[in-house]
């Protein structure tokens, strides 16, 4: 048997921190984990609680109760994002699925054959996250199925403050070690691919078989490491965020909002505990003053901070040696396809599944896994994120040069196919799903040129009728379930 | 309605492939404007050998809508439960490649990791008498899967055995019915238009000559179309899989069907078994650089299970792919696009995807290369997958009684596959990748049937309670065993379910 890691030390202050201390706490108890809490917030990974389904994954390896957790935090339910300002009309981002197949046919495709017809209705309307969140219902996924809400996926809106003070104590009663510091400087191996040991301001010197660096976008730990960073910002010129927050005042929708403005967009939150609304715009378009004059006319509330400077991009290898990135660390991209809280879950989970032995070095299929696999999910998270700025028809200066940014290659090869023949191919570490970025293409007015011959094989007329029939079978369904309101309550009364 | 859709499909050859397709094609776009036709000639026979599968070829019988018990008795066919491997690990072992899981996971953790951390506590059984499928074999016994979310264990997978021309009959019969058209005759030429490049007809040696807009080459191993017209190019991949002949033989049963393959390694190759109902098709697959024909053909008919019923046929070929299975307007399914010898069955499978790739690629006139490099991108991915699963079988072994033997436990390996045996040999790890045909259970079964053994487990598994996961352990065991109890024989099962052709007893 190999040498086990004995030792590890989770550097952040926010979410991030408290998520991988309390993972690795329960997940790996022979593992003594020490958390130095660096008190330095981090305004991408910190503000904003949008969670994807990979928050109920990462609930399940910590062996975390949802009902409880949402009611201990005061979150909600999250069934996907409303996405408003970028084409004609608005759009729903859902979780779970679109339709059914009929025949062997895509569901897409009959309905990209069947047109805008009226009759018919738009594609939202088949989606049963979408037409739940339309109406301020909840449901959760039915094992029967039979049932429309077989194909039913959701996540979470954490409210963030509570919900990172709950792991706190989550963490503590697993045995985490916490303790307050500021990392000054780095004492590296002789190769110079690993931290030997940490120094803190107060001149405390620690040292761990791995560090897991999760304090956000000043990678504290792991910048002192070699390190190379892949710049986005061409892709996504969004380089200033702004929060503001507001104190609870109606019961949370089971869905968020993004909204498109003349430069940049505001991201809308809210759960039981209060609303966040986080702007991001481009300091080049825009000036501090008047971005926070934008903020109170569109929201009339204060932001509650100088805007925070947000490179995107992301590391090429997260894990070096012994010092491992993860969130924000790794990855800055923001947060308007819901991936802050995503990236850390994702990363959590993989680190877990890579776990190494206590020399890491000695272990470069694990690390090299592991950076491959963070990578190739963070770029098809950059491609989806840069759909909107990619395919909007706004016409701002601000829009109309985020429309000509450069594309990857992969996102220019399914954009061409989608737009020959309606056709998505599925990559390798997706973080998304096939219908959300049929609904996201779709939404956005993407219409391919000619319709799958494959459709062909179904007369129009019964895809039609079935179309039909299928929107009012779930619109029934729908009238039966309780409102998202009522679900909340029934939390809170503990009868959940 | 497009003004460029095709309304000519020509498809060259009729054997597995070419039907697969006619039936497949027939299905989905024979709506009243397109024609299918498909050449062949009675010149050239098929060959009756038995064929065993995996189990995606029920969805596409299922696509079809061919009952799955008609299916059975019009083509002499089986059940299969997965693959059993005499002498690859080395002389005297065996193991069971199913077609089914282990046991079941606890915490998102995979149950082979509960197995190794719990072989460091105590003695254990054979990770396989965990696995429903594997002990249903070995029993001889077959019954269906069971969806029960309380016993995951229960549910698995089967594919089945058949008679390969019997099956063509089966598809030939679906695909007229449909309306494709059948020509009897030998293509002499393939004529290309002058301007593109593109097989615009081909001529039959009475002098037809049979128009299209696309062309399926079905054509077998020498690629008619796609490489004698086109001169496409093939990729040679003979350095990790040596084999390049094989002697194909069916014999009289002596006993009822099993319902598994099994594959036995030889001095210089390896000997299929597959049982059907009316008789058991046998091959050696070997390579010609370590052993002649008549030796090899001497060691397949001594080691039949009973009296030969024809004289051996002897096939040559080159594992590798063509270069491009789409090339202009030609797509090549079967032999014509690639060899990948039949250790895991996966001959069928590959055309099945082909067929499943191309009518959800479908073109128009206009052929879009988008629409074609995606095509050829995906399935070299697969047959890539398919290669390193294969090469692993002959990687792994510890043999060295055999020149050809200690070529393979020494030949350097595809760079994909040996990051996985790393990963795999660290901490049992196994990584997922989209698309790949064989999943996690194949890749275990295989390692540890073959001695991969890890030096470690996951140590996430140290979070689960020792005495939980050792009763979940004797629990899974017990329940796979009563399960497997409750199955008829296999026979039984086939002659209840109206699977029995007429003339089995």
């Amino acid at each position: 048997m190999s040498a086990r890691v004995h030792s590890v030390l989770v550097v952040g202050s926010g979410v991030a921190a408290r998520m991988a201390a309390v993972a690795i706490a329960r997940r790996l108890p022979r593992v003594a984990v020490t958390h130095i809490n660096t008190r330095e917030g981090d305004l991408l990974e910190d503000s904003l609680g949008a969670a994807r389904p990979s928050i109920r994954t990462f609930h399940d390896i910590v062996g975390i109760d949802e009902a409880e957790i949402i009611r201990h935090t005061r979150g909600a339910y999250r069934l996907g994002t409303s996405v408003q300002g970028w084409s004609n009309c608005a759009y729903f981002r859902g979780h779970g699925m679109y339709g059914e197949p009929l025949g062997g046919v895509s569901f897409h495709q009959l309905w990209l054959r069947a047109g805008e017809a009226v009759k018919v209705g738009p594609y939202d309307a088949f989606c049963v996250a979408a037409a739940l969140a339309s109406r301020a219902r909840f449901a959760l996924p039915s094992p029967d199925p039979a049932s429309p809400f077989a194909a039913l996926d959701y996540g979470l809106q954490l409210n963030l403050p509570a919900y990172t003070h709950a792991l706190q104590m989550l963490g503590r009663a697993a045995g985490v070690q916490e303790m307050a510091g500021h990392i000054e400087t780095a004492e590296r191996s002789a190769d110079g691919t690993s931290i030997t040991s940490l120094r803190l301001a107060d001149g405390h010197r620690l040292t761990a078989d791995l560090i897991v660096d999760a304090s956000g976008c000043s990678a504290v730990a792991r910048r002192q490491l070699p390190s190379t960073w892949v710049d986005w910002s061409t892709h996504l010129p969004i380089n200033r965020l702004i929060v503001a927050r507001e104190s609870p005042d109606r019961v949370p929708p089971p869905s968020d909002r993004l909204v498109a403005l003349p430069v940049g967009w505001r991201y809308e939150a809210r759960t039981l505990g209060g609303t966040v609304h986080l702007f991001g715009y481009a300091s080049h378009h825009l000036s501090e003053t008047e971005a926070h004059r934008a903020v109170h006319a569109d929201t009339g509330c204060e932001a509650d901070n100088p805007p925070f400077v947000l490179r995107q991009g992301r590391l090429t290898e997260p894990w070096i040696g012994n010092c491992v990135a993860i969130g924000a660390a790794a990855v800055s991209i923001e947060p308007t396809a819901a991936t802050g809280v995503h990236l850390v879950c994702r990363h959590i989970e993989r680190l877990i599944a890579h776990w190494p032995g206590r020399d890491c070095t000695a272990t470069p299929v694990e690390v090299a896994f592991f950076n491959r696999r963070v990578g190739l999910e963070a770029e098809r998270i950059r491609d989806f994120t840069q759909l909107p700025y990619l395919l909007t028809q706004r016409p701002e200066a601000f829009w109309r040069n985020a429309a000509n940014g450069p594309v990857s290659q992969e996102l220019a090869r399914d954009l061409a196919l989608f737009r020959e023949r309606g056709r998505l191919v599925t990559h390798d570490e997706d973080a998304f799903e096939r219908d959300e970025w049929l609904a996201s293409l779709i939404g956005l007015g993407v219409r391919p040129r000619r319709t799958d011959p494959l459709a062909d094989a179904i007369p129009p007329n019964l895809a039609e009728q079935r179309l039909v029939e299928a929107a009012a079978r779930l619109g029934r369904a729908v009238d039966e379930t309780p409102t998202h309101a009522q679900w909340l309550q029934r939390l809170v009364a503990g009868t959940q | 309605m497009n003004a460029n859709r095709i309304d000519r499909i020509v498809i060259v050859g009729g054997g597995t492939a070419g039907w697969m397709a006619a039936a497949a094609l027939g299905r989905f776009l024979a709506h009243g404007n397109t024609r299918i036709c498909l050449v062949e000639s009675d010149e050239i026979g098929t060959i009756g050998v038995g064929e065993a599968t995996i189990p995606p070829i029920r969805t596409f019988n299922g696509l079809l809508g061919i009952d799955e018990s008609e299916f059975l008795k019009a083509t002499q066919g089986t059940y299969k439960l997965g693959i059993e491997f005499v002498d690859w690990g080395g002389h005297g072992q065996r193991y069971f490649h199913p077609f089914g899981r282990y046991g079941r996971d606890i915490a998102g953790i995979d149950f082979h990791q509960l197995y190794l951390r719990e072989r460091t506590r105590r003695a254990l059984p054979d990770i396989e008498t965990f696995c429903i499928s594997a002990m249903a074999a070995r029993a001889g016994r077959f019954g269906r899967p069971e969806s029960d979310p309380a016993r995951p264990e229960h549910d698995f997978n089967y594919a089945f055995h058949f008679d390969a021309s019997l099956y063509a009959r089966l598809l030939r019969r679906y695909a007229e019915r449909l309306g494709v058209e059948r020509v009897e005759g030998k293509v002499i030429d393939t004529l290309l238009d002058r301007e593109h490049g593109l097989v615009e007809a081909i001529s039959l040696a009475d002098g037809r000559r049979i128009e299209g807009e696309l062309f399926i080459d079905c054509s077998g191993f020498r690629g008619l179309l796609i490489e004698q017209a086109l001169a496409t190019g093939y990729e040679d991949w003979s350095q990790w899989l040596p084999c390049d002949r094989a002697i194909a033989v069916p014999s009289a049963n002596v006993g009822p069907p099993e319902p598994y393959t099994r594959s036995t390694a030889r001095v210089a190759g390896w000997q299929w078994r597959i049982p059907l109902q009316h008789r058991t098709g046998n091959g050696l697959v070997y390579a010609s650089r370590f052993l002649d024909a008549p030796e090899a053909e001497r060691i397949l008919l001594d080691n039949l299970p009973g009296e030969a019923l024809a004289t051996p046929r002897h096939l040559s070929f080159v594992t590798g792919r063509r270069k491009l299975a789409w090339n202009r307007n030609v797509v090549a399914l079967g032999l014509s696009a690639g060899f990948i010898e039949p250790l895991e069955s996966t001959s069928i499978h590959l055309i099945q995807l082909g067929i499943a790739k191309l009518l959800a690629l479908f073109p128009d006139r206009r052929l879009s290369p988008i629409e074609r490099d995606e095509y050829n991108r995906s399935m070299q991915t697969t047959f890539e997958s398919v290669r390193d699963f294969i090469t692993l079988h002959y990687k792994l072994t510890a043999r060295a009684d055999t020149p050809f033997w200690s070529y393979c436990r020494e030949m350097a390996v595809p760079e994909s596959l040996q990051r996985r045996l790393a990963l795999f040999r660290g901490r049992g790890r196994n990584l997922r990748v989209d698309g790949e045909l064989f999943g996690l259970t194949s890749w275990v079964a295989v390692m540890l049937g073959q001695n991969a053994w890890p030096e470690d487990y996951d140590p996430a598994v140290d979070a689960l309670d020792e005495t939980k996961v050792t009763e979940l352990i004797d629990r899974v065991h017990q329940s796979v065993g009563q399960a497997v109890r409750t199955f008829p024989s296999h026979l039984e099962f086939i002659q209840r379910s109206g699977a029995a052709a007429a003339m089995s007893k």
